[in-house]
């Protein structure tokens, strides 16, 4: 690499790095500079995931506040460096302009903005598996790429399969023994059968529509451009086709592990598309220029509708302030949104266990004695409820179901309001 | 461009504007539909804004779409009365079709008579009398402005400036760009498959309209777009409602709402151009039909609005047919018949195309438009009630706000709202169900202290008054149109 052209990837990554610091600022700002979504504190609880040891390890050595400091930095270190790395790996074999449109397509896809800010392990997994396969490429260290893609592989069987799926296909025609020997050793020992085995959820794929683990559609139109762009070199380039494959259908089955994967192999086809119409020659130069400029702002567009949403995510200033509260009063069990939940166990350490059907059935019960049973089966001592579950997330009416029985000071008692938040104490479940 | 022609022209768009002003002035009111629009419009008159977030509708809730039609509508008020302007403006927009088709056919065909022709057949397509004679919808700009954009690609080296600001404009007023956008996406593939020599620059306009349109509709429509996601194509209309509007294309309605000769012949010049003749201009209206029908089919469009778009195209390819036949009789022993054949297609058109849009106009004065009894019941809500929520059916949710300026449960614009199933029910238990409590508590969710209840409203759902009407419900104006008091209100029980 060249001083320009290192000079060139710095300020593409600096630029993201900034633009990923405006929710985190704004949250400074507006929630303390609270971690968005439940995701990060789940991680911070759980554990079998690479992050979540790396976060369980600062917690137990440093304490909550710097693992929840952690949360924060290495998720957008392990973006910023995955795709640096993904720059090296795409640099090895392609033009220098085709390397650094798809790093910019990548690293600002909502994909990539939403793991280095919400989905901490995506984005560890992201920087083993381009850890894994730059260290692949070289020509002696090679064997040592086991180590992180089976952490990868522990960590996320279905993303660890991709990249072993990817890998065998783009490097079995001039590798054969060293991708065999790669991929068998990862995948035996990193993915476990059962692993596989997760629920198919439904996501968006457009960031415009609202997806913020999803790509700009115009990364997405680029990319199907990027496609017949270089269709006559498809003897070549099979492999990008065959992984595309792959990803999509990965993504059909487990959209948020693939979301990053398919984030980067649109941003490599989309690359090759901005590049074709960089290098073609225009009749209409005036049109060349306008849409070179939406295609940016398209992207742009997209991310800052990313950054909006995980700014404004939840949990809130005042929603912590409320769980702080509730960790000063005697332990016990929480009733309240099952999304809620990592957020009510690490900030109050009270706990949050209730099966969802009991759950409902207590918000929308009519008769207090029904109420008072499935609170005792499920041992209630607490219910947390706010403003977005008054106003149409579970009641649609100021005293429907459960807010109407809460009038019932015998059983129940308010013990904190603040900003629209209530905390309420069971206190006597006997059906006497 | 000769001085006969532009009189000729001139002539033709006077006939067409003519006629549809006359339908149009048979009525002061507009459809049902309408009177949102209306209160755009008086909106940006009176305050130079307009309504970005609709205290009246739904308790309250933002507006989406793009407003710049009513700015349009708006700035015609400076120099004609408000009413006056909403008959004529929308009406001189889409009477320019006729000149705008003449152009494209007089390209294609180099026939002036073919063209002139097909300019008038243009402005009595049965369908968008339907859609647009007494409809302030902005399809009325919308449509010519699709054909001023095509128009200017045909011959894109020369006019691209032209096509920059057509396009434009389309695209920040409708998101019916991108049926434009979709269907020069299909005519170069179309042209591609069919081994046609690519133009570069129609190659370049392709990729900047996409983009551009795309980012333009994003920006429009942000919160719309983050609120529904992919599903605002179907405007959040409840599932149950949804075969009302995106219902299924079928050849007998296409053919009345069409017109039988624009339709049989068009089609016929589809297939021919489409499987045996190579024709880039012919190839262009080919894949706008094919977009359209693929957009029905799949009912990703409005069966009225693709149908009238339809419709054009096929009377643009009516024209190519016309030129066709003509050279085609002319080189045989009937070619002294040739204007007895062009008077037989005439008859038919007349009785399949003009007699039916002045039949329709005729249908819809009486179905779509509300009656006087209507406008006077409400205008007594407005000056003998206090400001409130009032019960009315969903299609009369505009009309209500409009003209009584009350707040409605329900209305047609489903967008940025949620639970409209659920209110759509509520209102049809209030109006339908038996009980009194039932129908007080379905009141009391919503705040509601009036019930209106038109004719229309009695006839869907075949009732003659509220059925557990009482002294809760009292009666406060009865001229045909019923309205109702809520006066008492049920009190919670301890539990």
């Amino acid at each position: 690499m060249n001083r320009k052209e290192i000079l060139m990837v710095i300020s593409i990554l600096a630029i993201v790095l900034l633009l990923a610091l405006i929710p985190v600022l704004a949250r400074g700002i507006v929630s303390e500079g609270l971690l968005i979504g439940p995701e990060p504190y789940e991680a911070i609880n759980g554990t079998g995931t690479a992050f979540s040891w790396m976060l369980g390890i600062i917690k137990s050595v440093l304490g909550l506040k710097a693992a929840l400091t952690a949360a924060k930095a290495i998720p957008i270190a392990s973006i910023i460096l995955g795709g640096f790395m993904l720059f090296l790996i795409l640099r090895l074999e392609r033009s220098r302009i085709v390397s650094l449109l798809a790093l910019t397509f990548f690293i600002s896809s909502s994909a990539a903005i939403s793991a280095m800010l919400r989905f901490g392990d995506y984005a560890t997994h992201f920087l083993l598996a381009s850890l894994g396969i730059l260290i692949f490429t070289r020509k002696r260290a090679w064997p040592f790429s086991v180590i992180p893609l089976i952490i990868m592989c522990r960590s996320s069987p279905a993303f660890g399969l991709a990249i072993l799926v990817g890998i065998f296909i783009f490097s079995a025609k001039r590798y054969l023994v060293r991708s065999l020997a790669v991929c068998l050793v990862s995948g035996l020992v990193g993915i476990s059968v059962q692993g596989l085995v997760t629920v198919p959820g439904q996501k968006l794929l457009i960031a415009d529509f609202g997806a913020i683990t999803g790509v700009s559609i115009f990364t997405l139109l680029a990319a199907f451009g990027g496609m017949f762009v270089i269709w006559n070199r498809r003897t070549t380039m099979a492999g990008y086709y065959l992984f595309l494959a792959a990803v999509a259908a990965g993504f059909w089955l487990w959209p948020s592990e693939y979301a990053l994967l398919l984030a980067a192999i649109s941003s490599i086809f989309a690359a090759f598309a901005v590049e074709r119409l960089l290098v073609m020659k225009w009749q209409f130069n005036l049109i060349k220029h306008l849409t070179l400029l939406t295609i940016a702002c398209g992207v742009l567009f997209s991310l800052l509708v990313t950054l909006d949403t995980l700014t404004v995510s939840q949990p809130d200033s005042l929603m912590v302030q409320s769980w702080l509260s509730l960790s000063r009063m005697p332990k016990g069990n929480v009733l309240s949104l099952e999304e809620y939940g990592p957020w009510i166990r690490s900030f109050s350490g009270q706990e949050h266990s209730i099966q969802t059907s009991d759950a409902y059935e207590i918000f929308y019960a009519v008769e207090l004695k029904k109420a008072k049973t499935v609170l005792a089966e499920n041992n209630i001592s607490y219910i947390w409820i706010n403003d977005e579950m008054k106003n149409g997330r579970i009641w649609h009416q100021p005293e429907e179901g459960l807010l109407f029985l809460l009038r019932n000071n015998e059983t129940f008692n308010k013990v904190y309001q603040h900003a629209g938040i209530e905390i309420w104490e069971v206190a006597n479940l006997s059906l006497s | 461009m000769k001085a006969s022609r532009i009189a000729v022209l001139i002539t033709v768009f006077l006939i067409v504007f003519g006629v549809r002003l006359f339908l149009a002035f048979q009525t002061p009111e507009f459809n049902y539909d309408s009177y949102q629009e209306l209160r755009q419009v008086e909106h940006i008159k009176e305050t130079g804004r307009h309504i970005s977030h609709d205290p009246l509708s739904y308790g309250g809730k933002d507006v989406g779409g793009s407003p710049f039609y009513s700015y349009i509508l708006a700035a015609g008020t400076i120099f004609m009365p408000l009413d006056i302007t909403l008959k004529v403006l929308p009406n001189a927009f889409i009477s320019l079709l006729a000149v705008i088709i003449f152009f494209i056919t007089l390209k294609i065909t180099r026939k002036r008579e073919v063209a002139l022709f097909t300019a008038i057949i243009s402005g009595f397509v049965p369908i968008i009398y339907e859609t647009t004679l007494y409809n302030l919808s902005s399809l009325c700009l919308v449509i010519p402005l699709i054909f001023f954009c095509l128009h200017f690609f045909m011959s894109i080296k020369t006019s691209l400036p032209w096509f920059l600001v057509c396009f434009l404009a389309l695209t920040v007023i409708s998101p019916l760009a991108f049926v434009l956008i979709l269907s020069l996406i299909f005519y170069l593939a179309l042209a591609k498959s069919e081994g046609l020599r690519m133009s570069r620059s129609e190659l370049e306009v392709v990729l900047f309209t996409t983009f551009f349109g795309l980012w333009l509709q994003f920006l429009i429509h942000k919160n719309t777009l983050l609120f529904h996601g992919s599903s605002v194509i179907w405007k959040n209309i409840p599932a149950d409602m949804i075969g009302r509007f995106f219902s299924d294309l079928t050849v007998v309605e296409s053919l009345v709402s069409i017109g039988v000769i624009p339709f049989v012949f068009g089609v016929y010049i589809i297939y021919r151009y489409i499987f045996k003749e190579k024709d880039r201009a012919m190839h262009l209206f080919a894949a706008l039909a094919i977009t359209l029908g693929l957009l029905l089919w799949m009912k990703l469009i409005l069966l009225s609005t693709g149908l009238s778009i339809l419709g054009i195209v096929l009377v643009i390819l009516l024209g190519k047919f016309l030129q066709l036949f003509i050279n085609y009789v002319q080189k045989t022993k009937v070619a002294r018949y040739k204007n007895l054949f062009l008077g037989v297609i005439f008859t038919v058109f007349f009785i399949t195309s003009i007699v039916p849009s002045v039949t329709i106009a005729q249908k819809q004065l009486v179905e779509d438009i509300p009656g006087q009894d209507e406008i006077l019941a409400l205008k007594w809500v407005e000056s003998n009630s206090p400001e409130g929520t009032m019960v009315a059916e969903l299609e009369e949710g505009y009309l209500v706000m409009a003209v009584a300026h009350r707040n409605t449960i329900i209305n047609p614009d489903f967008l940025l709202t949620d639970n409209v199933a659920e209110r759509i029910s509520d209102v049809e238990e209030i109006f339908t169900g038996p009980h009194k409590t039932d129908a007080l508590s379905l009141l009391q969710k919503y705040n509601a202290s009036y019930i209106y209840m038109s004719p229309k409203t009695m006839e869907k759902y075949d009732i003659i008054g509220l059925p557990y009407a009482d002294q809760c419900f009292p009666t406060v104006y009865d001229k045909g149109v019923k309205i109702y008091k809520v006066a008492c209100r049920l009190e919670e029980g301890e539990g």
